[in-house]
C-alpha cells in the first residue's frame, strides 16, 4: 500500500533547513596474500607448483614459496579513496488550514576505486584516452525532491497529498564472480608480481585481466522515480470516519553496458565490442477505502467497527536490446552488426477486504480481531479466496487498581496476538505454458515453441499463522522501557519450489507446490534508559536483540533438495549448510604438513549450521554534554550462530591455487587439513569453508555539535546551527577468516561470499542550519 | 465522540449498514475474476497452439532443442551451457580441460559427482529435445495430420538420436519420463529406470518408426531417411549387432550428411564456443597415456593450431593460454570449425561407412574393412591409405582410430571407447586416460557419466541410486 508518511508541514512561521555534508569513503579491510610454490627444478615465471597434498606424499618438493599482495602495492592496488558531497533543503510551515512540507536534495558520491598507477602508464604508452569513467569507475549522483500538503477542508475532512521524485545515476564496474571482474582478478592473482599477459603487458599480480581492461567495460544505471499519495479523511458524524488511499509508484529504469571495439579485457569476442541497453519500467497502483463507526455502549467500554476494500496492482515491463560487433567510434546498438532483442512483461493484482473489531475496557484492555479476505492473480485456478483472522489483545495490569504499587514501575502492560498472512505465488507459478525459441534450418532463422512450464492448477498462498506474547514495562519516572516478545511462527502450504527430474523434460527445473510446513520461533527485545539526564551530562542507552530457531518441520512427500553446500531437509533448519564433516586431522608423520592421509572425513553430509544469523544485539549509547549542545552516540552490533561459505577462499585454494593453506608448509595445520580435503581428499568437501561468521561491529560512531543560541541568529540570521562528525564501518571483531563477514555476492535469502567487495567505511561532516 | 445509549443500537445498525454499502458498491460493479484477470503476453497458452501453424511451431522447437542438446552452446545455462558432446569427449580422451569450474575439472579427471550442475544441465537438455520431439509428434498428428509424414519421421529421429546419445554417455539406470496432456492440463508421467541395452532398445524402435515414415522422395524425406538409417545403424553397433548395423546404412550415400547450423541470434557451434572462444577446453593430446594424438597427429581431418601461433591468430584466437592461466595444459585449438556459426553433422555418410568396416571387420574380413576405411580416406586431401596391422587389436585400434578423427567433437568418442571395454573386452585402464591428472591428484576410474541426483526426484528412482551400475 502506497501511502507516504514522511515529514508534514506543521503550522506556523514558515521554516528552512539547509544542510551541507562532505565525506571520504575508505576501504580498511585487509585482503589475503596470494602464494606461489615453486616446484623444484623449475624456473620462477612459470612452470608447476608443489602443493602441500603433493609435497605430503613426496610427489614433488618445494624449493620456494613467495607471496604477494596486490592490494597492499600503491602501484597496484585498485583501492584509493572516494569522495562524497551532499546537500539539502526543506521547508515546512502554512496555518491550521494548510500545511506544507518541500524539500530537495543532490548527492554525488564518486567511489573508491581507481584505476592503479601500473595501468595508467600502460595505457598511456599505447596511446590510449583515458576516459573518466575508467579512472574512477564507481560513482552515483542522486538528485530528489519531495513536496507533501495537508489541507483541512473543514472540520470533518482534510486531505493530504504526497509526492516525491528520485533521478538517481550510478556506474559500477564489473567484479565479484566474474572472469573479467576486478576481484575475481585480484583476488586469484598467482604469489607473484612479474606475471605478464599473452601481449606481453604486465599484470603486476592480477589474475588474467588487470584493472586498465577491466574498467574500460562501463556498466551505469539511471533510475526515474515517482511516487505520489492522496489520502483523504472524512468524518461526517461523530462516530463514524471513512478513509481513502490513491497510490502511485512508478520507475524507468536504464540499464547500460558498453564495451567499444578495441576496448575491454580480451575474453571471447568482448574486444569486437558490444552493447547493451535494457529499459525497465515498474509500476505499482494501490487503492484502499475503510470505514470506522465508534461506539461507547456504556462507561468503560469503547468500540470501533472497520471495514475495507484494498487494491493492488504490480506492473513490469521490460525491452531489452542488444548489439554486438561494433565499429570503431560506435556506442548505440543500432549500429552493431548482430541485434538482438527481448521484451518482458508481467502483471499482479490483488484484491482484498477486510473486517476489524476494536474494543477499548477501561482503557486497560484493549482486544482487536479482524478478518482479511484475498484474492490474487497468481493463485492457481482452482483455488478462490483465502482467509486470514487476527485477533490481539493488550492489557496495561499496572493501571488496575488492584494492582500493587512498585515504586520504579510506571507501567506493565501484557500483550498476546495471533495472526494468519500469507505470501503469494508467482505471477505464472499456477500456469502451464509454452515460450517462443528459434532454430536455424535450412539456411533460415525459423521461429518455434517449446514446452515451458508444468503449472499448477492447485497453487495457492503460503499461509503462516504466528502468535505473539510480550511484555512492556516502564520504570524509573519513564526513563527505562523494557520490551520483551515471544514468537512462534508456523507456515503452511509452504511454496516450496519442488525440483523437477531431469527425464521430465520441462523448461524450468522446478515447480511450485503447496508441500512443506516451517515453524520459526525466538525472542525480541528492546530496552531504552536514560542512565543520566543533568544539565550537563547525559546517557541514554538502547539495546535491541532478537534470537531465531528455525525448522523445516514437513517437505510433503518430495526427497529432500540437496544443494552444493544448502540443503532442505526435515527436521533441519531451512537452508542449512550441510557437508561432509572434516572429524579429525593429524600430522601423523611429523613432517608438518597434512595430506590426504592424515585428515578423516565423515562418511556423510551432515548439517553443519545455519545459513542466516540466530541472533542479532544492537547496542546504542548516547552521551550529552553541556546542556545537550554536545551528543556523542556510537552503535555496536553483533550478529551471529550463523556459518558463512567461505567462497573466495575456497576457490583461491581449488582452483586460483594461491591460498596459503595450499602452499605454504609453514601454514597451521588447521588451515591445511581443510585445503586437503578439498582438493585431495576423495570427498571432495568443502566443510572447512564453512566458517562461523560471528562477528561485533563498531558500525557507527557520530558526533553532534549544537551552536549556543543566539549564534545562528548572530552570524546569519538563523534559527539554529550544528554540525554532526560521522564514521560508519569503523571496525569489526571476528573470527570469519574472509575479507568481511558481511561481504555478500548473494541475491537471495542466503548470504555468499564469493570474490565478493566489503563494505567500506564513511567519514563525513555534516552541517545544519534552520532559518 | 460516541453515541449514548439508548440510540447506541439504532446507530450501530446504520453504521454497519453504511459499511456494507460501502463495500459492497465496489463488488457489485463488476466481479473479482474480472479484476483479478491479467494478461501475461511473455508466454504462450496451450490452447494457442491448436492449429497446424502451432503444431509446426511446435516442430521447429523441437529441432532448436535438438541442436542445443548436441552442437549448439545454451546461453541459458551460463557459464555451464555445453552439452553431451563436450562432457563426453571430456570424460573421454578428445578434450581436456583448461578451466576453473570444478564441474569440468572433475569430469575431465573421471570423478564425476552425481551433483554436476554441469552434467546435470547437459542431460536435462537432453531430455527436454526428447520431449518436445514427443509432443510435436502428438500435435502433428493432431492437428496437421495432411502435412508431409516425414515431419513426423523427423521427431522419431531426434528421439532415437537422443535416446542413443544418452545410453551411450550416462551409466545404465536412465528414465525416461513424459507429460501427458488434458486440454490445458499436463500431468507427469514418471518412468522407471532402464537398463543401458533397455534404453538402446527404446531408441532402437524409435529409429524404426522414422524410417517407416520417411518413405518419400522429397528431400527432406531422403534427409531423414538417411539419417534415421546412420542413427539405427549407430544402436545396433552399440548393441553389438555388427552385421545390423551393416545391413541398416548400407543405402545412405557417402556424401550424405545431416548438419546442425548454428548462429549468433540462435546457438554457437559448441566447439567452437568452449575451445576457440572460451578457451575453457583445449583439444587434448595424449591425454593420461592412453589418449590419441589429436593435437600433434597432423590429420588434416581435424587442423589444430597452438595457442599464440600465427595460426591460430589468424584464426581469431589471440590468447596463447587457456581459460586457467595457471594451467600447465596447452592450449590447443580445433580449426574444424573455426567460427561461432559453423555448421556440425550429427550424421553423415562417413559415419555409415565406418559401421560398415567395423563389421567387415568383426567378420575377419580385414581387406573388406580397409577397402572401406581407404575409400573414405581417399576423400579427405592429404590422407594416404591405411595398411592393417599385424594383430587384430592392432586393426580395431586403427579402426578406432579412423572413428575418432573423422567423427571427433561430434559426441561418439565416449561411447566408443566403453564399446572397446563392452564388446572388446579392454580394460578401462588401456582405454581411457590414467595416472597423473594434470591439474593435481590422479585420474579416476569413471567410464559413463552418472545420471544426477536431480533425477531422485523422480519417484520410481531409488534415492542414492539413479544409476544401476557403472560399468561400461
Amino acid at each position: 500500500m502506497i501511502v507516504i508518511k514522511t515529514k508534514r508541514g506543521r503550522a506556523g512561521r514558515t521554516q528552512w533547513n539547509v544542510y551541507m555534508e562532505q565525506g571520504i569513503i575508505e576501504d580498511r579491510n585487509e585482503y589475503p596474500d596470494s602464494y606461489r610454490g615453486y616446484r623444484s627444478g623449475t624456473t620462477p615465471s612459470g612452470g608447476r607448483q608443489c602443493f602441500i597434498p603433493d609435497v605430503a606424499r613426496g610427489a614433488c618438493t618445494q624449493d620456494s614459496v613467495t607471496t604477494a599482495n596486490l592490494f597492499n602495492d600503491p602501484r597496484a592496488t585498485p583501492l584509493g579513496t572516494g569522495r562524497r558531497q551532499q546537500y539539502g533543503v526543506q521547508v515546512n510551515g502554512g496555518t491550521e488550514t494548510m500545511r506544507y512540507f518541500v524539500s530537495g536534495e543532490l548527492e554525488d558520491e564518486l567511489g573508491l576505486l581507481r584505476l592503479p598507477d601500473f595501468e595508467r602508464a600502460r595505457l598511456r604508452r599505447d596511446g590510449i584516452e583515458i576516459r573518466e569513467e575508467w579512472e574512477r569507475p564507481n560513482a552515483l549522483s542522486r538528485a530528489s525532491g519531495r513536496a507533501n500538503l495537508n489541507v483541512n477542508l473543514s472540520s470533518k475532512a482534510d486531505i493530504a497529498v504526497s509526492t516525491n521524485y528520485i533521478h538517481l545515476n550510478q556506474r559500477l564496474p564489473q567484479s565479484d564472480n566474474n572472469v573479467t571482474g576486478l576481484l575475481g582478478n585480484a583476488f586469484g592473482g598467482p604469489g607473484t608480481q612479474a606475471n605478464i599477459n599473452s601481449q606481453g603487458d604486465s599484470l603486476f599480480g592480477y589474475r588474467s585481466y588487470a584493472p586498465g581492461d577491466i574498467f574500460q567495460e562501463t556498466t551505469t544505471q539511471d533510475v526515474d522515480r515517482f511516487i505520489g499519495s492522496l489520502t483523504g479523511n472524512w468524518r461526517p458524524l461523530s462516530w463514524l470516519s471513512a478513509r481513502s488511499n490513491l497510490g502511485a509508484d512508478y520507475t524507468s529504469r536504464v540499464d547500460e553496458d558498453i564495451c567499444r571495439r578495441n576496448t575491454c579485457a580480451d575474453f571471447g569476442t568482448n574486444r569486437q565490442g558490444f552493447k547493451i541497453d535494457n529499459r525497465t519500467n515498474f509500476y505499482t497502483y494501490t487503492v484502499d477505502a475503510s470505514a470506522s463507526a465508534e461506539f461507547q455502549p456504556r462507561d468503560g467500554i469503547e468500540t470501533r467497527t472497520t471495514a475495507g476494500l484494498q487494491f493492488y496492482r504490480n506492473i513490469f515491463d521490460r525491452n531489452g536490446s542488444n548489439g554486438s560487433n561494433l565499429p570503431p567510434g560506435a556506442e548505440q546498438v543500432t549500429a552493431a552488426a548482430v541485434l538482438g532483442a527481448d521484451e518482458s512483461t508481467t502483471e499482479s493484482r490483488t484484491l482484498g477486504a477486510f473486517v476489524e473489531q476494536n474494543l477499548n475496557l477501561g482503557e486497560r484492555l484493549f482486544i482487536t480481531g479482524g478478518l482479511r479476505f484475498d484474492r490474487n492473480s497468481a493463485f492457481g485456478a482452482d483455488f478462490g479466496t483465502v482467509l486470514y483472522p487476527k485477533l490481539a489483545a493488550s492489557y496495561v495490569v499496572s493501571d488496575e487498581e488492584w494492582f500493587p504499587e512498585f515504586g520504579a514501575l510506571n507501567e506493565l502492560r501484557f500483550r498476546a496476538a495471533y495472526g494468519a498472512s500469507g505470501v503469494q505465488p508467482g505471477t505464472t507459478d499456477a500456469v502451464q505454458y509454452y515460450l517462443g525459441t528459434q532454430a536455424r534450418l535450412e539456411n533460415a532463422e525459423l521461429p518455434g515453441v517449446i514446452f515451458t512450464a508444468l503449472g499448477n492448477p492447485t497453487l495457492r498462498p503460503e499461509r503462516s499463522a504466528e502468535l505473539e506474547l510480550g511484555v512492556d514495562g516502564t520504570f524509573l519516572d519513564n526513563r527505562l522501557n523494557v520490551e520483551l516478545t515471544y514468537y512462534t511462527k508456523r507456515s503452511t502450504d509452504a511454496l516450496v519450489a519442488r525440483v523437477l527430474p531431469p527425464s521430465l523434460g520441462t523448461e524450468l527445473n522446478t515447480r511450485f507446490e503447496n508441500l512443506g510446513e516451517v515453524r520459526n520461533a525466538g525472542f525480541e527485545g528492546l530496552l531504552t534508559a536514560q542512565l543520566v539526564q543533568r544539565r550537563s551530562f547525559g546517557w541514554d542507552v538502547t539495546l535491541n536483540g532478537s534470537t531465531n530457531s528455525n525448522r523445516l518441520v514437513d517437505l510433503g512427500d518430495v526427497p529432500p533438495i540437496i544443494g552444493t553446500t544448502i540443503s532442505q531437509i526435515e527436521g533441519f533448519p531451512l537452508n542449512g549448510f550441510w557437508q561432509r564433516p572434516i572429524q579429525s586431522f593429524e600430522d601423523k608423520n611429523g613432517d608438518g604438513l597434512i595430506g590426504a592421509n592424515e585428515v578423516v572425513v565423515g562418511d556423510t553430509a551432515e548439517f553443519l549450521g545455519y545459513s542466516i544469523p540466530r541472533h542479532e544485539v544492537a547496542f546504542t549509547n548516547g552521551f550529552d554534554f553541556l546542556n545537550r549542545r554536545v551528543r556523542l552516540v556510537g552503535l555496536v552490533d553483533y550478529k551471529g550462530g550463523h556459518l558463512l561459505g567461505n567462497g573466495t577462499e575456497r576457490i583461491r585454494c581449488q582452483n586460483r591455487q594461491n591460498c596459503r593453506g595450499l602452499i605454504d608448509p609453514t601454514a597451521p595445520l588447521a588451515e591445511q587439513a581443510r585445503v586437503t580435503a578439498l582438493v585431495a581428499h576423495r570427498s571432495r568437501t568443502q566443510a572447512g569453508f564453512l566458517e562461523d561468521a560471528s562477528f561485533v561491529r563498531l558500525r557507527e560512531l557520530a558526533l553532534n555539535v549544537s551552536a549556543p543560541e543566539g549564534w545562528a541568529q548572530r552570524f546569519f540570521s538563523g534559527r539554529t546551527l550544528s554540525a554532526t562528525l560521522s564514521a560508519r564501518n569503523l571496525k569489526v571483531w571476528t573470527d570469519y577468516s574472509g575479507v568481511d563477514p558481511e561481504s555478500n555476492y548473494g541475491q537471495g535469502d542466503i548470504p555468499s561470499d564469493f570474490q565478493t567487495a566489503p563494505p567500506p567505511s564513511y567519514f563525513t561532516l555534516r552541517l545544519n542550519v534552520g532559518f | 465522540m460516541k453515541s449514548n445509549l439508548p440510540h447506541a443500537k439504532w446507530r450501530l445498525r446504520r453504521a454497519l449498514g453504511v459499511l456494507a454499502l460501502a463495500t459492497s458498491l465496489p463488488l457489485a460493479a463488476c466481479s473479482t475474476d474480472e479484476i483479478l484477470s491479467v494478461n501475461d503476453p511473455d508466454i504462450i497458452d496451450p490452447g494457442a497452439l491448436a492449429t497446424a501453424g502451432g503444431a509446426e511451431a511446435t516442430r521447429i522447437g523441437a529441432l532448436s532443442r535438438f541442436i542445443g542438446a548436441t552442437s549448439g552452446y545454451n546461453t541459458s545455462g551460463g557459464s555451464l551451457g555445453e552439452t553431451l558432446f563436450t562432457y563426453g569427449g571430456l570424460l573421454a580422451d578428445e578434450w581436456q580441460t583448461g578451466d576453473t569450474f570444478i564441474q569440468r575439472v572433475e569430469t575431465d579427471q573421471r570423478t564425476v559427482q552425481v551433483s554436476n550442475s554441469g552434467i546435470t544441465n547437459g542431460l536435462r537438455y537432453a531430455f527436454r529435445a526428447r520431449l518436445s520431439a514427443e509432443q510435436a509428434i502428438r500435435s502433428l498428428r493432431e492437428f496437421a495430420p495432411d502435412g508431409p509424414s516425414w515431419h513426423v519421421a523427423e521427431m522419431y529421429f531426434v528421439q532415437a538420436y537422443l535416446e542413443n546419445m544418452l545410453a551411450e554417455h550416462f551409466c545404465s539406470g536412465l528414465a525416461f519420463s513424459t507429460i501427458t496432456q488434458e486440454g490445458t492440463v499436463g500431468t507427469e508421467a514418471f518412468g522407471p529406470q532402464l537398463t543401458t541395452v533397455q534404453t538402446y532398445e527404446r531408441a532402437l524402435a524409435h529409429a524404426d518408426s522414422a524410417l517407416a515414415l520417411a518413405t518419400g522422395t522429397t528431400t527432406g524425406a531422403v534427409r531423414v531417411r538417411n539419417a534415421a538409417a546412420v542413427i539405427r545403424g549407430r544402436i545396433l553397433l552399440n548393441l553389438g549387432r555388427f552385421d545390423a548395423a551393416a545391413a541398416a546404412v548400407q543405402n545412405v550415400p557417402d556424401n550424405f550428411a545431416y548438419v546442425n547450423q548454428h548462429s549468433q541470434t540462435t546457438r554457437d557451434n559448441i566447439n567452437w564456443f568452449m575451445n576457440n572462444n572460451s578457451r575453457r577446453y583445449t583439444v587434448a593430446n595424449n591425454e593420461g597415456r592412453n589418449g590419441l594424438n589429436f593435437a600433434t597427429a597432423n590429420d588434416p581431418r581435424l587442423p589444430v593450431c597452438l595457442g599464440g601461433s600465427p595460426a591460430c591468430k589468424s584464426a581469431g584466437v589471440t590468447q596463447s593460454k587457456v581459460f586457467n592461466s595457471f594451467s600447465p595444459t596447452r592450449l590447443n585449438v580445433q580449426l574444424k570449425w573455426p567460427t561461432r556459426d559453423a555448421p556440425l553433422a550429427v550424421a553423415t555418410g562417413i559415419e555409415a561407412r565406418l559401421i560398415q568396416a567395423e563389421a567387415q571387420l568383426a567378420a575377419n574380413n580385414t581387406a573388406g574393412a580397409f577397402t572401406t576405411l581407404n575409400r573414405l580416406r581417399s576423400g579427405a586431401a592429404g590422407l594416404g591409405p591405411l595398411t592393417p596391422a599385424a594383430t587384430a587389436a592392432g586393426r580395431v585400434d586403427q579402426l578406432f582410430r579412423e572413428r575418432a578423427f573423422w567423427m571427433f567433437g561430434t559426441g561418439h568418442r565416449l561411447g566408443d571407447l566403453r564399446r572397446l571395454i563392452r564388446q572388446y573386452g579392454r580394460n578401462q585402464e588401456n582405454v581411457f586416460p590414467v595416472g597423473r591428472f594434470a591439474e593435481g591428484g590422479d585420474y579416476g576410474d569413471d567410464v559413463n557419466l552418472p545420471v544426477s541426483q536431480s533425477e531422485e526426484n523422480n519417484p520410481q528412482v531409488t534415492r542414492g541410486e539413479t544409476c544401476l551400475d557403472r560399468k561400461a
